[in-house]
């Protein structure tokens, strides 16, 4: 009894002799103070023994020390009071899946924002399945599965949700699954945002830019073909200087026309429109057209090499992409090389798991203080706007574009005034699909 | 090619002047038979009468679009053989690929292209014709 906290000592009291009087088994947690003034929570129960006649004989009980189990249950309660206020504050939809029972709770948003009727029952994963519109349905309902036979434990997913009022809604859904200790996965937490105003903004770019594609293309266009025209011998002899001016607009024009497309190029993998779509594909065919038709823009001042590699000739690329990356590097390796006589490298390899293309140049080089900035979008390094005047600082941000996007990846060496080499490296099974589609539209608005 | 007996005859259905003239040009220059059409109903009445060997198609016209165009030559089985090079300014990689369905020879992007490319193309298109 000393042991016992002052103020549990009555209540402890009052227990046992109750039970002494009506002999029955009891039941107690209570606080004791240990020598050292520590406070631990005891759980006790015991029973009563007596003779035929009726008399108390012994009573009986064990003491446990519970004060870690208390300690967990109130710092779990907390954690699920936690939980419920942030479920409450939030305007997101939360739901917990409890997959033992197929029982789905959400919080009150699913009532105050998407106008769902409060229900005394739970409602089920199926039911939210059936809410998802029917064309993304199965995608969903695929992606979970694959989630769960996975060791994964988050899980991200854009899909159209169905309100009370039949109209639908873009969702954001991110969540999380709990696993039992055998890895069997037994509740999924996850949050619905609202991503409509988003992807209506992304829809309006959309048709903003393939209106702009086609409202400028089309005077550039006429422009194009009208002055080809006059240089070409279509129409009357031209004298020297008039040839030279009309030659001097025609290239303005298809400068512009390059101008536009690369933004075209840009802002279609941006906004995540661009269909990786990866065949297979004869590399060292495709790199040599490449080579064939930058040649004429090198003007016999820089000779290109490459010897096609037998053992990296079929590859699993997007044709158009890959040419687009290959186009990209040769033509800054031809535009920065300014002296007469310089070679250009080119080659495309298998070293160990993965393919490897090089372009080494002997032209400017980067300078140091613009290495870390060169595959930024419009960025140009001083030396290169001395150079050349004409640059869009484009290429090679559409380069990266391309690779996040096919998990590929770019790097260089260089040196101002000896030259630079660039590496594009792709894993062995070749462009991958756009799967990271998403994650660079996520990375590029934030 | 552009010295054959029989001029090869071609449809030319665009509705931007300033480019159904220069094409028409180059292609009256490089020996072709061109008749030219405004829109895409137009391009169909015409092509029902004259039986071009190629069609020149764009994409965004009035009346009827291009694709529309193509998708009835290819239910008219008097027609569906035609050789098209489908021509635009859009930019959009699903209709190069519904365009590839509909068995177009080429998707090109006008601005892309110069009156050399172009006739290379249509050169490219005819060798694939048999009776040529």
């Amino acid at each position: 009894m000393q042991l016992i906290h002052p103020d549990d000592r009555e209540k402890v009291g009052s227990i046992i002799n109750e039970a002494y009087q009506t002999k029955q088994s009891f039941e107690f947690e209570h606080r004791i103070v240990l020598p050292n003034k520590k406070i631990r929570i005891l759980h006790g129960k015991g029973k009563v023994i007596s003779d035929e006649a009726g008399n108390v004989k012994a009573m009986l009980g064990t003491s446990q020390d519970i004060t870690e189990r208390k300690k967990a249950d109130q710092a779990l309660h907390r954690s699920d009071e936690r939980f419920r206020a942030v479920s409450a504050a939030t305007s997101d939809v939360v739901y917990d899946i409890d997959l033992q029972t197929n029982t789905m709770w959400f919080n009150d948003a699913l009532n105050t924002e998407y106008n769902y009727p409060q229900r005394r029952t739970l409602y089920t994963p199926d039911w939210r399945l059936n809410h998802i519109h029917a064309d993304d349905r199965e995608r969903v309902k695929a992606s979970i599965e694959a989630l769960l036979d996975r060791q994964d434990k988050t899980w991200v997913s854009e899909y159209r949700f169905r309100l009370h009022d039949g109209t639908y809604i873009d969702i954001r859904d991110r969540a999380f699954v709990l696993r039992d200790t055998d890895r069997k996965p037994i509740r999924i937490i996850g949050s619905m945002l609202d991503i409509s105003q988003q992807k209506e903004l992304e829809r309006a770019k959309d048709k903003f830019i393939s209106l702009v594609s086609h409202q400028l293309r089309t005077p550039l266009t006429s422009m194009r073909l009208l002055t080809e025209m006059l240089s070409s011998g279509y129409a009357e002899e031209l004298t020297v200087s008039q040839h030279d001016y009309v030659q001097k607009i025609e290239s303005s024009t298809v400068r512009m026309i390059h101008l536009v497309n690369e933004i075209l190029g840009v802002s279609s993998i941006e906004t995540g429109r661009l269909n990786v779509r990866p065949t297979e594909t004869d590399v060292c065919a495709l790199i040599q057209t490449q080579i064939d038709e930058i040649t004429p823009l090198a003007e016999q001042r820089v000779k290109i090499t490459y010897t096609p590699d037998e053992t990296a000739r079929t590859v699993t690329v997007d044709p158009t992409l890959f040419s687009q990356i290959v186009h990209n590097l040769l033509t800054n390796a031809v535009r920065y090389t300014l002296r007469d006589g310089a070679t250009i490298h080119v080659s495309f390899q298998k070293v160990r798991e993965e393919y490897i293309l090089t372009v080494q140049d002997h032209g400017i080089g980067i300078p140091m203080e613009a290495q870390p900035h060169i595959f930024n979008g419009f960025y140009r390094a001083n030396n290169a706007i001395k150079a050349r005047g004409d640059g869009t600082g484009l290429g090679l941000y559409l380069i990266r574009l391309i690779l996040d996007m096919t998990g590929g990846k770019i790097w260089f060496k260089s040196q101002e005034g000896e030259g630079s080499t660039f590496y594009v490296s792709l894993p062995s099974c070749g462009m991958m699909n756009n799967q990271m589609n998403k994650a660079i539209i996520q990375k590029t608005q934030a | 090619m552009s010295v054959s007996a029989k001029p090869i005859r071609i449809v030319l259905a665009e509705d931007e002047p300033m480019i159904a003239l220069a094409y028409q040009h180059a292609l009256t220059y490089h020996g072709f038979n061109v008749t030219v059409a405004k829109d895409g109903k137009e391009a169909l009445a015409i092509i029902e009468k004259e039986r071009p060997h190629l069609l020149l198609l764009d994409v965004i016209m009035p009346h009827m679009n291009g694709i529309e165009v193509l998708e009835i030559l290819r239910n008219n089985p008097e027609l569906e053989k035609l050789s098209v090079i489908m021509l635009t300014n859009l930019g959009q990689p699903s209709d190069a690929e519904h365009v590839e369905k509909l068995g177009a020879k080429a998707y090109l992007i006008k601005a892309n292209l110069s009156l050399e490319d172009l006739v290379r193309h249509i050169s490219d298109a005819l060798k694939d014709i048999p009776s040529l």
